[in-house]
């Protein structure tokens, strides 16, 4: 076969209009989101089902293979864990009596109190496999009562938020995301600044902390509930590092260890404000 | 047509397969990235319009998947990887692992480099990426040109 052949010289037309078509197409939605936005919730719905059935497949064979090797050794963690499930139920009774008392002086206070968002349990069905984006593919969508902008959480702290929504399937960006961007404070100084991910896999960095501010490795930070996307008080992640700014000296370089293991997250739940909303 | 929808479903294949190797393996510098190895994979199938366009279609799906908004980087890097796979290893090196991974090698770096290029913008820093998106790069190439390698062995000569 020539080098130079007619079919040769065909592909590589074509090849070229489909790189030109790629790159314009990428441009263009780099600009206007709500173009792939759109485009998920037609594909959401084509894919969910067959991601669920994969993803059933073979949860199902790890748990099996899980149940048996876990056998081992399973008397004496029952033990252990009837042993920790007494002090937890002693201190919910505690947290219970604090958290009665803590409504009453909110009510006296005159605060809102935001008892009317729904919590939807949903199950993380894929993630997203590019180094330039972080994103989870959940189990639950609009039929379920999820929009955008809701907040997903684990039972260790914040996930992300929901960016677009088919009628069986959501796709959450996570915090860890570079375009992520979350108000946040520091529970023991209460020091705002806004948590973004980072580049290395998996960290977050808080940027435009006062470097005015006293802060120390291991303090929690939270949501602050003040950037209208996520609800207040929300565990984010833990102070690893401190160090200056390289563009101001104005501000900390503070890093974050997420309080979520993301590599593990099997169950998420996504809190709706939309009651709140139809209000 | 037949032949476009043949290639369209076996690059769903892989791009499903991503999706739970992620869920499973979260994603890093290691992990490879399996729609890179599925352009290589195509390059088995003799030369034709239907492998770009299922290259095309399919890039597009992964990216839409992949996470958030910007669709088309791995549909040009996909065209990049065939046309190098297509052309260059088969007329210089026809038959060698080397030239598969070389190949694979530089998709994923063109795959990274348009992705950074669109979202360069946003204030990263590609001097802080280099070593990390130069593993990623090493990772595929070496992983996809075995998986190619030793899969072109196992499904006999078609087109090379």
């Amino acid at each position: 076969m020539s080098y130079f052949s007619p079919l040769n010289f065909k592909i590589l037309i074509h090849s070229l209009f489909l790189f030109v078509l790629a790159l314009f197409l990428s441009a263009n939605t780099a600009q206007r989101p709500s173009i792939a936005r759109n485009i998920f919730v037609v594909w959401g719905e084509i894919q969910a089902p067959f991601v669920e059935s994969f993803n059933f497949l073979i949860s199902g064979a790890m748990n099996s293979w899980n149940r048996y090797v876990n056998l081992i050794g399973v008397a004496e963690k029952a033990r252990l864990l009837e042993m920790r499930l007494a002090e937890v139920e002693a201190h919910n009774l505690q947290m219970l009596e604090v958290e009665s008392e803590n409504h009453r002086l909110k009510q006296l206070l005159g605060l809102r109190v935001d008892s009317n968002k729904s919590y939807l349990p949903a199950r993380v069905i894929a993630a997203g496999s590019s180094i330039w984006t972080r994103s989870l593919i959940i189990s639950i969508g609009k039929a379920e009562g999820v929009a955008v902008s809701d907040t997903v959480i684990s039972s260790s702290g914040l996930v992300g938020q929901i960016v677009a929504v088919s009628n069986s399937s959501s796709l959450v960006l996570l915090i860890t995301d570079p375009q992520s961007g979350v108000d946040a404070l520091v529970q023991r100084s209460r020091a705002r600044g806004v948590v973004v991910g980072g580049e290395a896999n998996g960290n977050l960095e808080m940027l435009y902390v006062d470097s005015r501010e006293e802060l120390s490795i291991g303090d929690r930070v939270l949501t602050s509930g003040l950037d209208g996307v996520f609800p207040k008080g929300i565990l984010i992640g833990q102070i690893a590092e401190i160090g200056e700014s390289s563009t101001s000296a104005l501000f900390h370089k503070v890093t974050l260890l997420a309080s979520t293991d993301f590599s593990r997250l099997e169950e998420v739940l996504v809190v709706s404000g939309q009651k709140e909303k139809s209000d | 047509m037949r032949s476009f929808l043949i290639k369209f479903f076996i690059g769903l294949a892989f791009v499903f397969a991503q999706l739970l190797l992620c869920k499973f393996i979260a994603y890093n510098y290691f992990t490879p990235n399996l729609m890179i190895v599925f352009y290589g994979f195509l390059a088995y199938f003799p030369l034709g319009l239907s492998n770009l366009y299922a290259i095309f279609t399919v890039g597009i799906i992964a990216d839409l998947t992949n996470g958030l908004n910007i669709l088309g980087p791995s549909a040009a890097a996909g065209v990049i990887v065939y046309l190098s796979l297509s052309f260059v290893v088969r007329a210089l090196l026809s038959d060698h692992f080397i030239a598969l991974c070389l190949a694979l090698m530089f998709g994923t770096a063109i795959f990274n480099f348009l992705y950074f290029l669109i979202l360069g913008s946003e204030g990263l820093n590609l001097f802080n990426f280099l070593p990390k998106l130069t593993l990623n790069a090493l990772v595929n190439g070496v992983l996809g040109g075995l998986a190619l390698y030793f899969g072109k062995h196992l499904v006999g000569k078609q087109s090379y």
